[in-house]
């Protein structure tokens, strides 16, 4: 349905969020948190794609994982936007597997059979605590007050903010932005360099309005795995 | 984190996942005159037609192995259009899937009602008064959210074989409640959420969480990139 006139916002925010290219570590099927893996050729490929994809529009600022990955990515698109600087938070990071870290998932299954179950199960999965690391509730913690941050960095009309990160960051981070609950967040899925964008929107519930989720045919035509 | 590839669980509730693919109608006279178009009958415009056509394109890869749609004219061509690439799936309408019934407001523009219902506009413009808004002559937000979520279930009852694709051809608003239904979510999430016209959504069965669904792209107009100016809404 349409909306009310005069109650859209004439010049809103956007956020765009971009998940990292392809790692080893994401075809190996591993744990992979804040184990510092680089990207692939592909992974590489990938982040040229979504760069050139988005060299086009005005961003105000670039905000990135202190992750290599992340921050690979991030600067590959921030090489074709002049002046603008990657800033990294460390609070943008993946959930951080503890003594699981680039262990398989597989291999985590063997180790820890219960915790293993209670991660893949959507409705347990929120409080499963690494050893040794965090939850899924303690990153959701961090992401929501770094998103915090940023967008109170940027009160201006217009402008448009891009966030690099992870799926393990990036999911509390969208339902961070559209106030869903922490067992919900699991329902959106982020393939490599995604691009998913957030409007403000007086209308919107929580203020920001998803847009596009997921969208990745900047990759079309480059051989996709699996 | 990618749960597509943990294969090696020893839980999966579910080794046939099924997709469900949500398109929007394409556009009408009514959204480009920002009008409040409910069951108000509206044909597609031209350009609409191009856009059911690039839509249709797009998903002509795709073994459908069900089509549904709304009743309603703009929602049903557009169906058309994605079902003639096909010789064995039949539409299905529905007429749970309709946009609300605006009832009085039918086809007026927007901000005529905000006139003629300063009241109505201060109820929309609240998140909590307009879960309860219910439109003069027409239906409440809350009778619409009852409605689209029965026909949600309908579907899923269906087509329980696994490995189904499933497309749901409807509007802006009946869209937001299937998808809402699909991911658990609040009457009042819905309005996160804007589906352009002929945009594509596709959800995905959880391999380890029983009836539980996953938003794999959202609202992409990617199809559309090339055609030209087109609005949302």
């Amino acid at each position: 349905m349409s909306t009310f006139p005069g109650f859209s916002n004439p010049s809103p925010r956007t956020i765009f969020l971009v998940r990292h290219g392809e790692t080893e570590g994401n075809l190996d099927d591993k744990a992979q948190g804040h184990f510092d893996a680089p990207l692939t050729e592909r992974g590489r490929i990938q982040a040229e794609a979504v760069a050139k994809r988005l060299s086009k529009t005005k961003f105000d600022a670039v905000y990135s994982s202190d992750l290599q990955r992340v921050v690979d990515t991030a600067e590959t698109i921030a090489e074709l936007l002049t002046g603008l600087e990657v800033q990294t938070r460390a609070g943008l990071r993946e959930v951080h597997f503890g003594s699981y870290e680039d262990l398989r998932w597989s291999e985590v299954r063997e180790a820890d059979p219960e915790l293993h179950q209670r991660w893949t199960d959507w409705k347990s999965r929120i409080n499963v605590k690494f050893p040794n690391g965090e939850s899924p509730f303690e990153t959701r913690q961090r992401v929501s007050a770094t998103a915090n941050e940023i967008v109170q960095n940027h009160t201006e009309e217009n402008s448009t903010i891009l966030i690099v990160g992870h799926t393990g960051s990036l999911q509390p981070l969208f339902a961070h932005l559209l106030n869903l609950s922490s067992t919900e967040q699991w329902r959106f899925h982020f393939d490599n360099t995604s691009v998913t964008t957030l409007t403000e929107h007086p209308f919107a519930p929580n203020g920001w309005r998803a847009d596009l989720v997921n969208d990745t045919h900047h990759l079309n035509g480059l051989n996709s795995h699996g | 984190m990618d749960d597509t590839h943990l294969s090696t669980s020893p839980r999966i509730f579910n080794p046939s996942p099924r997709t469900i693919y949500l398109v929007r109608h394409g556009e009408t006279e009514g959204n480009l005159d920002d009008k409040a178009q409910g069951h108000f009958d509206a044909s597609l415009t031209e350009r609409g037609l191009i856009q059911a056509e690039a839509v249709a394109k797009r998903l002509s890869d795709i073994e459908f192995d069900a089509i549904y749609s709304s009743d309603l004219t703009r929602a049903f061509e557009t169906a058309k259009a994605i079902a003639a690439h096909r010789t064995k799936t039949q539409i299905q309408t529905r007429s749970q899937l309709r946009e609300y019934d605006f009832g009085d407001f039918e086809d007026v523009p927007w901000a005529s009602i905000m006139d003629a219902d300063p009241e109505l506009y201060q109820r929309w413009k609240n998140l909590d008064t307009r879960e309860r808004i219910e439109f003069p002559g027409g239906e409440s937000l809350a009778g619409a959210w009852k409605r689209i979520g029965e026909v949600t279930n309908e579907i899923l009852a269906n087509h329980q074989q696994g490995n189904e694709k499933i497309l749901i051809v409807g509007h802006g608003g009946s869209l937001q409640g299937v998808l809402s239904h699909l991911l658990d979510l609040r009457i009042r999430d819905q309005w996160s959420f804007l589906f352009n016209n002929t945009s594509v959504t596709v959800l995905i069965e959880h391999l380890y969480t029983p009836n539980t669904w996953r938003t794999t792209q959202f609202n992409d107009t990617s199809h559309l990139n090339g055609i030209g100016f087109f609005r949302g809404g």
